[in-house]
């Protein structure tokens, strides 16, 4: 009985929990966000290439397509990534960087800005490759006028 | 890193937008807002909750004054014909209204006050980026008025009585309380 337990236990567990996922070297998030300041919704597209082999260290590209009740929103960043605990179910992830952020009207001069961002979450592996997660991130724009704004996105990751 | 040092970081980011942002205010239909201190800029904002509205604002010059002006309407699609008009009207004013200008007036001109007016009527409508909201609007246009000192009033009707949100800037200098968003957050927001 003792053994069917455990059994059961370890089925329960996703399959990166129970033996140690090979690290591929590419990772991709399809993201659904949401921007707070600016509002506006759409998607994310992340692609993560594993810096030096096994680690935390990643090299984050992600361009976007949000639509806003006031704007249409193309941002492009491209940063850095740090992603803890692989092989364990709850990956915490924080990163940093840099993301040109683009929007624009039909009837008025597009509005481009540069800003500085900074993110955190925790991504939930569901399978070797597969993972979920959530994450947020916070923006300081330097170029383009001043301003700083808020993020929410979901993560749905496959290893490639 | 010490806690000072991430304070100090932390108003070094954030100093630089909040001393760059106009001082936000929301306006009340029927009670006239008092601007204290003209020497800094303004971005005041209401709504015509109905389109009978007329919006008030006093303020004063204690010397001659180019002021800049412009009206805004969020650029959203429902806003579209949203057009409010405004005026400047007072006793110095070297503006003169046409007759379909002071027509359209909400209230009746004081003896012996000029207004500049503007109806809102400019097409295509210019579009501007206010980057610290990170929102689109459309504008009247800024146009800087001769301000000789004294005593003036805005006026903020909807002349084809529509209905929504809008906000006038005006002033030069920067500066002000930004924290004063936060106490009517929805009238800024969406």
């Amino acid at each position: 009985m003792r053994i069917s337990l455990m059994a059961l236990g370890l089925l329960a567990l996703p399959a990166s929990a129970r033996e140690p996922s090979a690290p591929g070297r590419l990772e991709l998030f399809i993201a659904p966000e949401v921007t707070l300041v600016g509002l506006s919704a759409g998607v994310r597209p992340e692609l993560l290439v594993r810096l030096g082999g096994e680690g935390p260290h990643r090299l984050r590209l992600a361009p976007g397509l949000l639509v806003g009740p006031e704007f249409t929103y193309v941002p492009v960043a491209l940063g850095y990534r740090a992603s803890f605990r692989d092989g364990q179910v709850v990956r915490p992830l924080v990163g940093a960087g840099l993301e040109y952020q683009y929007r624009f009207v039909s009837d008025g001069e597009p509005a481009r800005q540069l800003a500085f961002y900074l993110e955190a979450g925790a991504t939930f592996a569901v399978s070797s490759r597969l993972s979920v997660g959530l994450a947020g991130s916070a923006d300081v724009t330097f170029r383009g006028g001043p301003g700083a704004g808020l993020g929410v996105r979901a993560l749905v990751g496959w290893m490639l | 890193m010490s806690t000072r040092l991430r304070s100090l970081l932390a108003l070094a980011v954030l100093l630089p937008i909040i001393a760059r942002a106009h001082s936000p205010s929301v306006l009340s239909p029927g009670v006239p807002t008092v601007i204290e201190d003209t020497s800094i800029s303004y971005a005041l904002y209401g709504v015509f909750e109905t389109g009978d509205e007329v919006f008030r604002v006093k303020v004063s010059f204690p010397e001659d004054f180019a002021l800049p002006v412009e009206l805004f309407v969020p650029h959203r699609e429902e806003l579209k014909e949203h057009r409010p008009a405004f005026a400047l009207v007072g006793p110095g004013l070297f503006f003169t209204p046409t007759a379909e200008e002071r027509a359209a007036l909400p209230l009746p001109l004081p003896e012996g006050a000029g207004a500049y007016v503007d109806l809102n009527r400019v097409s295509p409508r210019p579009v501007f980026y206010e980057t610290f909201t990170r929102r689109f609007f459309w504008s009247t246009g800024v146009v800087a008025l001769v301000v000789p000192k004294g005593d003036y009033e805005f006026w903020m009707w909807s002349p084809h009585k529509t209905r929504g949100k809008f906000g006038i800037g005006f002033g030069v200098e920067e500066g002000g309380d930004f924290s004063r968003a936060f106490e009517d957050w929805s009238v800024y927001a969406y």
